[in-house]
């Protein structure tokens, strides 16, 4: 009888551990998760609010021909979104832009190219 | 949900795109070209064209590998499919094969490595497909 209520709370106990540890994790898990997506939206949101840039690197014309010709088409494609300049990067003339937080980066670097390649049909766009 | 699993999931939900446009496929070839020139990083790793085909019904595939430092380590391989699509139109369409990837631990999500230069990779491409 003795060996039987032992046996009985040996199993018993065992079951209760199960569930306590399964219960920790779970819990410590879904935690983790939580502030992992906390962060990954943080980060994003701080993505956002950060200005971003790309280069125009000229084909067959000039560096300068390449900004002119963009910095007359600015009122066009939204002055205020982006800003042109002419800058070396790797030992090359380029143009860079600098597009303004919160505009959507993507539709205006189509929008750029574009008009780039109205100037220079061979010119690249250059990301970060 | 495995690893693996998670990690496919955020390289299709990233990088894997669909879109018709009116492209020929010799445009199409030229915008992968200087997509490949751009989507590299120093001491980071480079794309480079593996296979490419412009067939003559008018279709076009380019298989593209980002390697490593040195040119040693294939990090990732996708493939750029461009088919005809009614009014005189093509569907790009761009898939990613085998990649290499970190495992997240304590429930962070894995990191796809070669993300930033396949990133670029489909940045440049997207503008030169809408830029036309």
């Amino acid at each position: 009888m003795g060996t039987f209520v032992v046996l009985l709370l040996m199993v018993a106990g065992y079951w209760v551990y199960r569930f306590v540890v399964k219960s920790i994790r779970a819990a410590t898990g879904a935690a983790v998760d939580a502030a992992a997506k906390g962060v990954s939206l943080a980060y994003d949101a701080h993505k956002q609010r950060q200005s971003s840039v790309m280069w125009f690197a000229p084909g067959a014309g000039s560096a300068s021909a390449l900004h002119d010709h963009l910095t007359a088409r600015a009122a066009d494609l939204g002055a205020h979104d982006f800003s042109l300049d002419l800058v070396e990067r790797r030992g090359r003339q380029v143009v860079r832009c600098t597009i303004a937080p919160g505009v959507d980066a993507e539709a205006l670097r189509a929008n750029l190219l574009r008009a780039a390649r109205e100037s220079d049909p061979s010119c690249a766009l250059l990301l970060p | 949900m495995s690893q693996k699993a998670k990690a496919r999931a955020i390289v299709q939900e990233r990088y894997e795109f669909q879109t018709v446009l009116a492209l020929s496929p010799d445009g199409l070839a030229a915008a992968c070209a200087r997509a490949a020139e751009g989507a590299t990083i120093r001491m980071g790793g480079s794309t480079t064209p593996v296979k490419i085909k412009i067939g003559d019904d008018g279709t076009f595939s380019g298989v593209y590998a980002i390697k490593g430092v040195g040119h040693l380590l294939t990090i990732m391989q996708f493939v750029v499919v461009g088919v005809k699509a009614p009014d005189n139109q093509m569907m790009v369409k761009l898939t990613v094969g085998d990649f290499l990837f970190k495992k997240g631990s304590l429930g962070m999500k894995p990191t796809i490595n070669a993300g930033k230069i396949m990133q670029k990779f489909v940045d440049v491409l997207r503008a030169e497909l809408a830029a036309g």
